[in-house]
């Protein structure tokens, strides 16, 4: 394999994605986005409602090679053009982590190519340094799906502030982190102690009979409904798991969705058990009341976190950034205290394998080893760990 | 693999880290063999049945292998890697039919019915996933047999065999060169996953019903 004496500046680096039900592969050079191709198992799901790990994982592994396929015909290279693979050794499920892994692992020794596990929930953080996301692509920015860009701390020749945090919303994960070093250095400020808020979404949606996944169909019912028509609990919100910023409390910048799930299931059976008929459920209020707690609790804490650790520029990353009330609610109390904000266009906020190729361009630019090919992948990898060593 | 012998091979008796070893086996494999990708003909994998982590690991690896190194990749059902060493042996036994059983937890074992002619396999039914008594009542090749000696016939040499890489590659190369036998690269999974689609919601009682 070659050694990392010659790095160049501008690596061309594959990136591979399959810890959930994404099948991703993206290709950048340096910073700049080369190619994004994803194969989702989504559909299959649906009748489940929910992600259901082995139909997830055979469903990688016979859409590997077709979208690595595309991805390198998108961007116009061969594998043996590569300088790095990066693939996502965790957090995320085992079986599917395997594919991706053992996948990596072939194409890496195939092609000589030296290879990084990386950290699943680090790459979100990783497509900020994306010229299309800093906007140092002017093209790109006017696409379907443009970056915003909110306030202070994200513009000048630095693509990434140094003072960042992320804040990441998925319906696996919830979970706000300080960047201190995107390659080295990332500490875990707070995350979900139970359910991941897409989750909650998931089976608040499945509770309502509004459909799957339940960010969307959530978000389009609760436009009709009213947000303040139900007061359903905030997690964790309490004194006695908040404390005070010289006191913490043991869950200060930590959420909970399971209390809220079962809020709203309590305040649907109420309706039923008083005999109101399934159409005359107020849904819309439900679904919007719902909607206002989840956004509510995680943009507050964020928030704050943000201000007691310093952190002067956020990055919203992981499917439910989608969410219209969450970047709408986010972007008001970000600018309010002064924090600034970046919310990538979908199709990188999701997962996808550049965000893997983009993480995986900075840690060879920094010059960090690769993890070689005798790993493992790891469903609980922490967040400090960005990539494996070898 | 060449012309019917076997140059290099690598087994793991670890059932759970097959996504780890594999790259570095196939390296190490090449190196003993004094192989590199240039002096290779196709890839060959086995395709099950086989628990399904695995199975995926090593279908992905043999799949992203042959695509870096533009060979073809063909599959091969595992039990034929017991059934190729088996069939002599049921051939010098003067055994005419017999079966080959891998162990598929659960209670079950995968298996397949198969015949010889001078000592080379044929298959006649299978793979299945069964319980150990509804299988074929005839001497057992495998690691099944052993798990299970008091239901099926086990061939005692022959208890803890799995399909080995070696034999696998061998049965490939026979298939390739007879033109028949080989299989496309998909996992033979033989079950479905265990997911079931959950129910409708029981609404909430109104004590009327």
């Amino acid at each position: 394999m070659p050694a990392a004496t010659d790095t160049p500046t501008a690596p061309l680096v594959l990136g591979i994605e399959s810890s959930c039900d994404e099948t991703g592969f993206g290709i950048v050079r340096g910073t700049e986005l080369l190619a994004n191709a994803v194969a989702s198992s989504m559909e299959e799901h649906v009748r489940f409602g929910g992600v259901i790990p082995e139909i997830a994982a055979r469903a990688h592994l016979e859409e590997f090679i077709p979208t690595l396929q595309q991805a390198l015909d998108t961007a116009g290279v061969t594998l043996q053009d590569l300088d790095a693979i990066a693939v996502t050794s965790g957090p995320g499920l085992a079986g599917a982590l395997m594919v991706g892994v053992a996948g990596a692992k072939a194409l890496a020794l195939a092609t000589d190519t030296p290879l990084y596990g990386i950290n699943h929930l680090v790459a979100h953080v990783g497509v900020g340094v994306l010229d299309e996301v800093t906007g140092a692509e002017p093209e790109a920015v006017s696409g379907t799906g443009p970056a915003v860009v909110v306030g202070s701390g994200g513009s000048g020749d630095r693509p990434l502030s140094e003072h960042l945090g992320a804040l990441l919303v998925s319906g696996g994960h919830t979970e706000i982190l300080r960047v201190n070093r995107l390659t080295t250095d990332v500490e875990l400020l707070g995350s979900t102690i139970d359910d991941a808020a897409g989750e909650a979404y998931d089976k608040v949606a499945r509770l309502l009979g509004a459909g799957y996944p339940g960010g969307p169909v959530i978000d389009r019912l609760a436009r009709q409904g009213n947000p303040t028509a139900f007061r359903f609990p905030r997690g964790l919100s309490a004194p006695k798991f908040v404390g005070t910023a010289q006191e913490p409390g043991k869950h200060r910048h930590d959420w909970s969705f399971s209390g809220l799930k079962t809020a709203v299931a309590r305040c649907v059976e109420q309706f039923e058990a008083a005999g109101v008929p399934d159409e005359q459920i107020p849904t819309a209020d439900i679904a919007a009341s719902f909607q206002e707690a989840v956004a509510d609790v995680i943009t507050a804490k964020a928030v704050r976190a943000c201000t007691e650790h310093g952190i002067e520029h956020l990055l919203l990353g992981g499917g439910v950034a989608a969410n219209s009330r969450l970047r709408e609610l986010l972007a008001e109390r970000c600018a309010a205290a002064g924090i600034g904000l970046t919310v990538p266009p979908p199709r990188l906020c999701t997962d996808n394998g550049a965000m893997v190729a983009a993480l995986g361009a900075q840690l060879v630019m920094d010059g960090v080893a690769p993890s070689g090919l005798g790993f493992a992948a790891d469903p609980g990898q922490p967040v400090g760990e960005i990539s494996l060593g070898a | 693999m060449l012309s019917g012998e076997v140059l290099a091979r690598f087994s793991t008796t670890q059932t759970n880290t097959h996504a780890e070893v594999l790259a570095p086996a196939v390296q190490q494999v090449m190196r003993e063999a004094n192989v590199a990708a240039a002096d290779l003909g196709a890839v060959v994998a086995g395709v099950g049945p086989g628990p399904f982590t695995g199975l995926r690991a090593g279908l992905v690896t043999a799949r992203s292998l042959a695509f870096a190194w533009g060979l073809d990749v063909h599959g091969v059902m595992s039990l034929d890697a017991i059934a190729h060493p088996a069939a002599e042996d049921a051939w010098r036994r003067g055994v005419d039919e017999f079966v080959v059983a891998t162990d598929a937890r659960r209670r079950e074992v995968y298996w397949a019915h198969y015949s010889h002619v001078g000592g080379q396999f044929q298959r006649l039914h299978g793979p299945f996933v069964t319980a150990p008594a509804d299988v074929t009542p005839l001497p057992v090749y495998g690691a099944g047999a052993g798990l299970y000696p008091d239901v099926l016939f086990s061939v005692p040499e022959f208890r803890t065999t799995v399909p080995d890489a070696g034999a696998l590659g061998l049965v490939g190369e026979l298939s390739l060169r007879r033109g028949r036998g080989l299989l496309p690269v998909q996992p033979l999974y033989l079950r479905e996953s265990d997911a079931k689609v959950p129910g409708p919601r029981k609404r909430a009682g109104t004590g009327e019903r």
